[in-house]
């Protein structure tokens, strides 16, 4: 191979082909401070504002209840998570032991099966989110698949987000996603359908204005912004007359993307103040990644987007499965999910997941701390599901699969809560996770029949983790 | 129908607005990659909630920034460089700009409905009391310029073709087929009017336009876009590298790891327009004073320099160079597997099953003191449930191990002896990665392969079976041209796959 030297290098810098991290313009940090300190209308939930027992509005409006899902990838070690005790009366296991300030709330749902009916590593492990197997599976190269069906959060917010100006919002922490997984299961963590997945966003800026960007003080265009998004309709329905189904179906998902605006727009500013802007940006260059902080932000614009009440349905996307994260922040220099497949790590592993709880536990910790006007705090109004990929990373099986409940979404859920194990620690598994996501559905709308599709479908609730108001 | 990928959406909007308003953009929202291309996650998944709200913040940004400067809506529509233009000025702004942001034009209807937005925007403002209430009309119209399907979505419905009885992209369609794909943007007014006047109407008149469009630098930064999402050399802004190990980690060296490859590429494309296999063989690269410290040659005192590698260590082109070898490794340890499931996927296009259900990914404990890869890895190829797959990857992956996780040389593992040599189904057998890199120079798939990663690249889906004799004769005129990249593309712009398509979807 003979190289001609006549020709010099290029001397062209490189070429951005990826939007640098994001950062709102010093206009919008204004407007951020300025909606901080200007626009705050009221209080959250004032008295005033309840019926004469303090258990609706005045108006007749049901009081909210809020769901969040939290993910965190590459599972747990079991014999360090599972409680030894069953029941009201058990104690915190080793790996559990961060949440203890909030152990009221806790149910921990543990030796079930997930019977997701496909196994090609990690993917199956999200059917704990949705009841449903994955489909398109290997329809692209790499470990590919994408989400059968639609997240318990979406299932819920199909129900409850009425009146917010925000369906649902999707948070995320580490970016440092699987390298050898394709298709979008392992991606994101709520899905709406199959072609429809809902990534996490990474950076709180972003996160800020889809939940707040919205009341930032500014001339009222509405009007003709809804006139806007009139005429983009238009196009749409003249474009979608050209499509074949498939292409039709995602045209629909696109209007109804419009509706959502078209809500968020009319929307009327949430009475509590606005928070500002946050600094973080979660930029993606290589070394550490600021884990701690970037969760700590994500989880304080959650907690306020749920006081405010301009969401209720939220999911958190910790780290990803087989993801490519270091905890750099506990001194640990190679991947969580490396460690997990190297018997001589398994230490590394366990402090990994106490770490992953303490920073759960900042969340939880914050919904406990916020109370209302009738003495409620976010756990007694909310509900959070918090899984994994896997009941253990070294093998990624789905057997065991533990879940975390807090929160008991108005007295839904037990309280306090319960330890519901399917089958003795170190036996074979039983059950369907599903039942859990069923039972958890069933808090928020009675009348679903069922969840998922398949062998991982559920019919059943669990009785044993329900609440003096479950109806379900 | 296939969304505009971001870089799509900031370039076009460059073209019909002008550079003050792309550069106003904040943030235009990711599309998920599927079989290792955004254009086909971009042709498959919908918009979510997020994202369309997204758009409208981003088209609020970038309408007031055009508004603001009006350099570029001037040169479309004089009129809109007037100081106080007339009310008619809409319809036109409406005509021209828009038939460039949408690729085509307006129909009457259309253009109604933009004049509508902007005289209902131009009485607010005025009511408002504000500034300019001519542009702030403007805005909303410009607003929903950008907001609409006819701007986000590449529509490739075609018309049928009575001489084929398949459907043929339209004269619009092709021209933005092309020019999303070589120049990453919405085609400029002149190229619509080449389309109008049929100079694409046959294969001579796409090529004669893809050779032109080739000789501008915005092909040249589509193609490194393409390498840079083909290589993921995108990635390389997250790597994580032990602190220990490896003290010499920093992210400006990950940064001079990807412009490392660029160059190395530019070079082969554009400077040479080399034989394209030859980025498995080279041995030479570009280097500034980082790389140039990891590699062991003498390097530059600023910038990058060509540099003719080391011999003992045999690097070999693509494969020799960090962006590869950093990348495709953990960050305390290399690994075989991941950097030969990527000379497979990506080099050859042949997938790698998953691991069977039941097979234990656990890495042995080192009980007996330190083991080499290769040690570890013996379960991949003594375990027949293993090694059907593994057979494809570690051969190959493990000849790469005398370059550690950062893609330093090392003479051993830890002071144990490592063995390079192995054999890989369809290559053949080699001692090392310069003779691997031979076997994959000589290879049939290799040439096929790239042929494959444009056409997915470029149309947004994976190759089906319909299309493999195209795909073959492709691959054979690339082989007798000499493996010429440049010549490549123009034939893929002027070939039936590029031009027709199936029925709509």
């Amino acid at each position: 191979m003979t190289i001609d030297r006549r020709s010099p290098p290029r001397s062209a810098g490189p070429r951005r082909v990826r939007s640098t991290p994001f950062s709102l313009s010093r206009r919008a940090l204004l407007r951020g401070a300025g909606a901080a300190g200007i626009a705050t209308v009221g209080l959250p939930l004032l008295e005033a504002m309840l019926n004469p027992h303090g258990e609706a509005l005045a108006g007749g409006a049901a009081l909210p209840t809020r769901f969040l899902t939290w993910f965190f990838g590459n599972g747990v070690k079991l014999n360090r998570f599972e409680p030894s005790a069953v029941g009201p009366d058990w104690a915190l296991s080793e790996e559990l032991l961060p949440l203890a300030a909030v152990k009221d709330y806790l149910t921990v749902c543990t030796g079930m099966q997930n019977r997701c009916e496909e196994v090609i590593t990690h993917h199956e492990g999200m059917t704990i989110f949705n009841g449903y197997t994955m489909v398109n599976i290997f329809q692209e190269p790499g470990i590919s698949s994408r989400a059968g069906g639609p997240t318990i959060d979406q299932v819920i917010a199909d129900r409850i987000s009425a009146g917010t100006s925000t369906a649902s919002i999707q948070a995320g922490v580490s970016q440092r996603l699987s390298f050898d997984d394709g298709g979008t299961t392992m991606f994101a963590m709520s899905h709406r359908s199959a072609n429809q997945p809902l990534l996490p966003q990474f950076n709180p800026q972003l996160v800020w204005q889809a939940l707040f960007g919205e009341f930032v003080p500014r001339p009222d265009d509405k009007e003709l912004r809804l006139s806007v998004l009139d005429s983009v309709k238009q196009d749409a329905a003249r474009l979608r007359e050209q499509l074949g189904t498939t292409d039709r179906q995602r045209v629909d998902a696109h209007l109804e993307a419009i509706r959502a605006l078209e809500i968020k727009i009319q929307s009327l500013p949430p009475e509590c103040v606005i928070p500002g802007l946050p600094d973080e940006t979660n930029p993606d260059t290589p070394g550490d990644e600021p884990l701690v902080a970037v969760n700590q932000i994500m989880s304080d614009l959650l907690v306020q987007a749920f006081k405010c009440d301009v969401t209720r349905v939220g999911s958190l996307f910790f780290l990803g499965g087989a993801a490519r994260t270091v905890f750099s922040e506990l001194g640990q220099n190679d991947a969580h999910h490396y460690n997990t497949h190297d018997q001589g790590r398994q230490g590394q592993v366990h402090d990994g997941v106490v770490f992953i709880m303490e920073q759960f536990a900042y969340l939880l910790g914050k919904m406990k701390d916020e109370v209302d006007a009738t003495g409620k705090n976010l756990l007694d109004t909310s509900i959070v599901f918090a899984g994994s990929d896997c009941a253990e990373g070294i093998d990624h099986g789905i057997a065991r699969q533990p879940i975390i409940l807090v929160g008991h979404g108005r007295d839904k859920l037990a309280y306090p809560g319960v330890h519901h194990s399917a089958s003795p620690s170190g036996q074979q598994a039983q059950g369907n996770t599903t039942d859990v996501l069923l039972t958890v559905a069933r808090c928020y709308d009675p009348t679903i029949a069922s969840i998922g599709a398949g062998a991982p479908m559920s019919t059943t609730v669990l009785p044993s983790i329900t609440g003096p108001e479950f109806e379900g | 129908m296939r969304r505009l990928l971001p870089d799509h959406v900031r370039q076009s909007i460059a073209v019909f607005l002008g550079d003050p308003a792309a550069d106003a953009i904040e943030y235009i929202p990711e599309v998920a990659s599927l079989g290792g291309f955004a254009a086909i996650g971009a042709s498959e998944l919908t918009m979510s909630s997020n994202d369309v709200s997204e758009f409208e913040t981003l088209a609020v940004l970038a309408a007031e920034a055009a508004v603001a400067n009006r350099g570029r809506l001037a040169e479309l529509a004089p009129c809109a460089g007037q100081p106080e233009p007339a009310s008619a000025c809409y319809g036109d702004v409406a005509s021209r700009v828009g038939r460039v942001a949408w690729r085509r034009p307006l129909e009457e209807a259309e253009r109604t409905r933009l004049v509508q937005l902007a005289d209902a925007g131009r009485a607010w403002a005025t009511r408002q009391g504000l500034p300019d209430a001519w542009g702030q009309g403007l805005k909303y119209q410009l607003m929903a310029m950008i907001q609409s399907p006819n701007f986000l979505y590449m529509v490739e419905v075609g018309e049928p073709d009575e001489a084929t009885g398949t459907r043929k992209l339209d004269a619009y369609e092709l021209a933005a087929r092309v020019s999303f794909f070589l120049h990453g943007r919405t085609p400029t007014p002149a190229l619509l009017d080449a389309a109008e006047a049929g100079d694409l109407d046959t294969p001579e008149g796409v090529r004669a336009l893809a050779i032109s469009m080739l000789a501008s630098e915005e092909a040249r930064n589509a193609i490194d876009f393409f390498y840079a999402e083909l290589f993921a050399l995108d990635s390389l802004s997250s790597l994580s590298k032990d602190a220990e190990l490896y003290p010499d980690f920093t992210p400006e060296l990950t940064a001079s790891m990807r412009e490392e490859t660029r160059l190395f590429l530019r070079d082969l494309v554009w400077e040479r327009r080399g034989d394209a296999r030859e980025m498995f063989v080279s041995e030479e690269t570009f280097v500034d004073a980082d790389l140039a410290a990891l590699y062991g040659v003498q390097g530059p005192a600023e910038g990058f320099a060509r540099a003719t590698l080391p011999a003992g260590q045999q690097r070999s082109g693509l494969l020799g160079q960090a962006s590869f070898l950093a990348q495709f490794a953990h960050p305390a340890n290399t690994s075989p597997t991941r950097r030969g499931k990527f000379v497979s996927s990506r080099i050859l296009c042949e997938e790698v099953p998953p691991p069977p259900p039941g097979v234990s990914p656990t890495l042995p404990e080192e009980v007996e003191g330190p083991q080499t890869m290769r040690e570890k890895l013996t379960a991949h190829m003594e375990d027949p449930s293993c090694a059907g797959c593994h057979v494809y990857m570690d051969p190959m992956g493990l000849t790469f191990e005398h370059f550690d996780a950062l893609g330093e040389w090392r003479p051993d593992d830890r002071g144990l002896p490592l063995d390079t040599s192995g054999e890989s189904e369809g290559l053949g057998s080699f001692s090392g990665p310069r003779e691997l890199g031979e076997l994959i120079y000589e290879d049939e798939r290799v040439p096929t392969c790239m042929v494959k990663n444009f056409l997915r690249a470029s149309l947004g889906h994976l190759e089906t079976s319909g299309e493999r004799g195209e795909i073959r004769r492709m691959s054979d005129n690339f082989q007798a041209d000499g493996h010429d990249v440049q010549d490549l593309i123009v034939e893929l712009c002027a070939s039936p796959l590029f031009r027709y398509v199936g029925d709509p979807k």
